[in-house]
């Protein structure tokens, strides 16, 4: 039997853009494991350490963000509306219900936590349950779910693995100094210094590429809640909700809420001008606009 | 959805299986004798909706389908659309195969426009025999077309469910259906407008 179309197309070009970003951020990488070797610096234990870190991050970082946002988790009596969208999707998308979790903010937004689809938890904040119609809840829901189809969180986190070991190299610099100073006298010194500015260009590379990896997920994210609710204009009415509720919400419960940027649907920023290179989301200007693309293919099937 | 679809962000939905909707037109026999139930004369198949003109035209082409061959086949249908945004085809009909029939016909004519991540789920109503005597007389099976397998569903009132009758239906079709295994799987749809 053919292999039954679909009315959805590929977004080639993202997947591209993805792949690009991948490639470059392997690259960078692999330059810069080289360079430590070469140098010889202590870079194996090194690895080793932030491998360590890295795991632990996969395993617990989840909970740990539960508790510092002060999520519960819920069950279907407590938030009767929030499990019923989310059953639908979930027999939509074929994934097994994530658990879900509501965060007493009055800031519309939601994030998703977890390694894996069955480690999942989605949390939206009571702001968002507010807000929201039927309709806009679902289509949030949908991008939510989508992060876990793709694993965003492993995916970034990994991404984010020899950025990880960058940083340590930058915070830990004098330290570094002060043993090779004793250890190997001027010469060491110079290979140290070489070690700092790789680093620092390492990180400074792969921070604006994990930035635009994250952003070209979100599209992803975007793309697929048009596909699961079957209706893109819910995720433009909602983002646009949550734009507004955002902009209205004191900035008492934005300072709050900011440390968690990196996990919404929408970056809860009170400083308008940020450039969006470096920022984990698009615009929702970009991202309406993407939605109306999608929008706009799907009137073209026949 | 595979390894480099997760990669690279690719959501797929994963194609409908209709197939094996027909495993329940044997299970009738076992649900007639074994859980002393009889199928209510409903049935229904769940559709998500796409916001494009051509699902609009294919619904309408259903419809016109439907009605045309409804005269050859002893079922009727209507349309209805639930709080969540939903699409309901009911149909009603006497014999289980009859509506099994069409109610395939409609997911088949859906697969082959495209739309076939849009079928969500297939809901047949039985009624216990006594129903006089019990206020819980009607129960539901699902059909998931996403895992290819049918659950039941024991609404009690509240939005509370029958676990133990759900179950004892389970075990006792297990020999006849593709029992969903995963009872977390077993979603609810509440308020079927059958």
């Amino acid at each position: 039997m053919a292999k039954p179309r679909a009315w959805y197309g590929h977004d080639t070009g993202l997947s591209l853009r993805m792949l690009m970003t991948m490639t470059l951020l392997a690259l960078l990488y692999a330059v810069f494991v080289f360079v430590l070797f070469r140098a010889g610096v202590a870079a194996p234990y090194l690895i080793v350490i932030v491998g360590i870190m890295l795991i632990a991050q996969l395993l617990f970082s989840d909970r740990l963000v539960l508790l510092a946002a002060h999520a519960r988790v819920v069950n279907q009596t407590q938030a009767p509306r929030l499990f019923q969208a989310a059953e639908r999707l979930a027999q939509m998308a074929d994934l097994p219900l994530p658990k879900l979790a509501v965060m007493p903010t009055r800031l519309p937004n939601a994030f998703t936590t977890g390694r894996s689809p069955k480690t999942a938890v989605i949390t939206v904040t009571e702001g968002l349950l507010n807000r929201l119609n039927d309709e806009e809840l679902e289509a949030v829901l949908a991008h939510e779910m989508t992060h876990i189809k793709n694993r965003d969180v492993a995916v970034i986190t990994i991404a984010s693995f020899f950025a990880m070991v960058a940083s340590l190299i930058l915070q830990q610099f004098l330290f570094f100094g002060v043993m090779a100073e004793n250890g190997r006298g001027r010469r060491g010194g110079q290979a140290v210094m070489l070690i700092w500015l790789v680093s620092l260009l390492v990180w400074a590379i792969s921070y604006v590429l994990i930035r635009m990896l994250s952003r070209y997920r979100e599209y992803a994210a975007d793309r697929g809640a048009a596909i699961l609710t079957g209706h893109p204009g819910y995720l433009v009415s909602a983002l646009s909700q949550i734009e507004r509720g955002v902009r209205q919400t004191p900035s008492r419960d934005l300072r709050q809420a900011e440390s968690f940027n990196a996990f919404f649907i929408f970056p809860a920023v009170s400083k308008q001008s940020v450039m969006e290179l470096f920022s984990t989301h698009p615009t929702i200007d970009h991202r309406i606009r993407y939605l109306e693309r999608i929008q706009q293919d799907m009137n073209k099937f026949h | 959805m595979g390894f480099f679809d997760a990669l690279f962000g690719r959501t797929k939905v994963a194609p409908a299986k209709v197939d094996q909707l027909f495993q329940l037109s044997t299970a009738d026999l076992d649900i007639q004798t074994q859980l002393s139930s009889n199928f209510c004369g409903r049935a229904a198949l769940v559709l998500r909706a796409v916001d494009n003109a051509t699902y609009d035209a294919v619904e309408k082409e259903l419809h016109d389908v439907l009605s045309v061959g409804g005269r050859d086949l002893p079922v009727t249908v209507e349309s209805r659309t639930d709080s969540m945004g939903f699409h309901w085809m009911v149909y009603a009909g006497q014999g289980v195969d009859d509506v099994i029939n069409s109610l395939h016909l409609t997911a088949e004519l859906i697969q082959e426009a495209g739309y076939s991540d849009s079928l969500l789920a297939a809901v047949f109503g039985f009624d216990h025999q006594d129903a006089a005597r019990r206020t819980d007389a009607r129960w539901y099976l699902i059909y998931s077309y996403r895992r290819a397998a049918f659950y039941p569903f024991a609404p009690l009132p509240g939005k509370n469910r029958d676990a133990s009758r759900e179950f004892r239906i389970a075990q006792t079709l297990q020999p006849s259906l593709t029992v969903e295994k995963d009872s977390e799987r077993w979603y609810a749809l509440w308020e079927p407008p059958l």
